[in-house]
């Protein structure tokens, strides 16, 4: 049995997960988000990675994952991002795309300043 | 010098302000928003985590994002927004209109004149001289907030290793920030017993990376020649005294809600929350004069300080229209477990939505809405911290002497 908080809004529900007979059940959560939460973050945890790009002319951009991206991945994204420069992107551009075959995109998420 | 005439002004164009400005413009009046950063979105345009917009955009947004909808939702509106504009004064005159002074960089003072007036100013945080911390004064000490704006909008680190002081969420933010940025965090520490930022914070952005973090502790000292160079942090319970090495203390340690505009208008001021006390139509004492936000308090999420911002908007433009709004003279009072309850007045027989913010912590409570000292309204709320707002939507009844709010522990 494992505690975790699901993340997915603010409400932040505790729930207690445990895996039987391959099937992840869980307890506490108040909607179904909070189940399908918690089996991800069990067999695969995921987060949305939001940083800031430099853009070529030096200005800096903020920028996001369209979706959770497995951990595992994180600290490559954004060793990738550090180290280069990106001309700047419209809002909702898509900069790195298909991250490590998972479909999940660095896109725009607002202007550069 | 240049003069602009509008019905309704709205100070400040972050998440409050660009949704008073588009209600009140929706609602048909000529509205003028002034902020004086150089883009409009307040605190959001640093706020590049996701996490915003749940409730009011149906949708997980970034602070930028949530910025940018709300920015384009006002323009289409037809709200004019002037950015880079600081308002250093607001007159109500005889006739009760307003007199608003501006001053930019482009422009140099321009005269606004208007029917109605919104404050959505927002806050300031709460530095280390506001909770008094001894030691020395070297390089390396910030608030959080002005860490991330380093961070987010120049692109500048603001050390390696860093102690944060105090577990609300721009701390807890801040801390996840700063291990993505390739900075080390000591710690978090918590002078209270439980901390004050949301769950879901403390899930992703301390328990991911191992930062540990130390409730009931509090920085007892600074240590530092040119640069921090370490913190003296004591448990509050046993006394013992650790010594944390970094070059960097972030401190995020509460809100201040800014209302130096409104102070000199005479607005009487609820020390409760910091912010002016508000009527129903989240009207001051002032006349003519609504506010909304953080401003008014301090929310935890902007999607509540958006929809809040929409009743003064609202408010604003009828009152500008002339078309008067209900007299709000009863008063709404609440028990000690309730920080306190915004609006501090309504009206009789009129559909309110009130703000609480808790004093207790507890699993499941009760929150009574009673008239004359008889509950007329209940509603259930679990996992109840201070660091949690509670709203509740209820009925006025059309006679009654006395309203007021308990909450109660349910065991």
């Amino acid at each position: 049995m494992k505690r975790i908080i699901c993340i997915t809004c603010p409400t932040g529900c505790e729930m207690e997960v445990d895996e039987k007979e391959g099937k992840i059940l869980c307890t506490g959560n108040r909607c179904p988000r909070g189940a399908a939460y918690a089996e991800t973050e069990l067999r695969d945890p995921r987060r949305v990675v939001t940083a800031v790009l430099r853009c070529t002319d030096g200005r800096f951009q903020p920028v996001r994952t369209d979706k959770p991206l497995p951990r595992k991945l994180i600290a490559g994204l954004l060793n990738t991002i550090l180290k280069k420069s990106f001309p700047e992107a419209e809002p909702g551009a898509v900069i790195v795309s298909d991250i490590g075959n998972t479909g999940v995109n660095l896109i725009a998420s607002g202007p550069a300043r | 010098m240049k003069k602009i005439d509008c019905d309704v002004l709205v100070i400040g164009a972050g998440g409050a302000g660009l949704s008073a400005a588009q209600a009140a413009a929706s609602a048909g009046a000529k509205v003028l928003t002034v902020d004086r950063e150089e883009a409009c979105g307040g605190v959001l345009c640093q706020c590049i985590h996701n996490g915003f917009g749940l409730r009011f955009f149906n949708a997980e947004l970034t602070g930028p994002e949530y910025a940018l909808r709300m920015e384009r939702a006002a323009r289409e509106s037809g709200a004019e927004i002037r950015c880079g504009e600081t308002v250093s004064s607001v007159v109500r005159r005889s006739d009760g209109t307003f007199e608003a002074t501006l001053f930019s960089a482009a422009d140099g003072v321009t005269k606004v004149e208007s029917r109605a007036a919104v404050f959505t100013t927002g806050c300031r945080e709460r530095t280390r001289a506001n909770i008094a911390v001894p030691g020395d004064r070297c390089a390396g000490i910030y608030t959080a907030g002005s860490a991330q704006k380093l961070m987010n909008l120049n692109g500048m680190l603001p050390g390696r290793r860093a102690l944060i002081v105090g577990s609300g969420d721009i701390g807890l933010i801040m801390a996840r920030r700063c291990r993505w940025s390739g900075i080390e965090v000591a710690a978090v520490i918590e002078i209270l017993p439980e901390p004050s930022g949301l769950p879901r914070n403390i899930a992703q952005c301390l328990r991911d990376f191992d930062i540990p973090l130390l409730l009931s502790h509090r920085c007892r000292k600074i240590i530092g020649r040119n640069r921090v160079e370490a913190a003296e942090v004591e448990n509050m319970t046993t006394g013992e005294v650790m010594t944390f090495k970094c070059d960097t203390i972030l401190f995020s340690v509460g809100l201040i809600p800014e209302n130096e505009l409104l102070k000199a208008m005479g607005a009487k001021l609820n020390p409760a929350t910091g912010g002016p006390g508000v009527d129903s139509s989240l009207q001051c004492s002032v006349p003519g004069v609504f506010a909304a936000g953080n401003s008014l308090h301090v929310h935890d999420l902007v999607d509540f300080a958006s929809l809040e911002a929409r009743r003064a908007g609202e408010s604003a433009a009828r009152y500008a229209s002339g078309a008067g709004l209900p007299a709000a003279e009863l008063p709404v009072s609440c028990s000690r477990s309730l920080k306190y309850v915004v609006p501090g007045r309504c009206a009789a027989g009129e559909s309110c939505e009130f703000f609480f913010r808790p004093t207790v912590s507890c699993r499941r409570a009760k929150l009574s809405f009673l008239a004359d000292g008889s509950e007329i309204a209940k509603k259930m709320c679990v996992s109840v911290r201070p660091a949690e707002m509670l709203t509740m939507k209820a009925d006025v009844p059309a006679e009654a002497k006395n309203l007021s709010f308990e909450l109660e522990e349910c065991k």
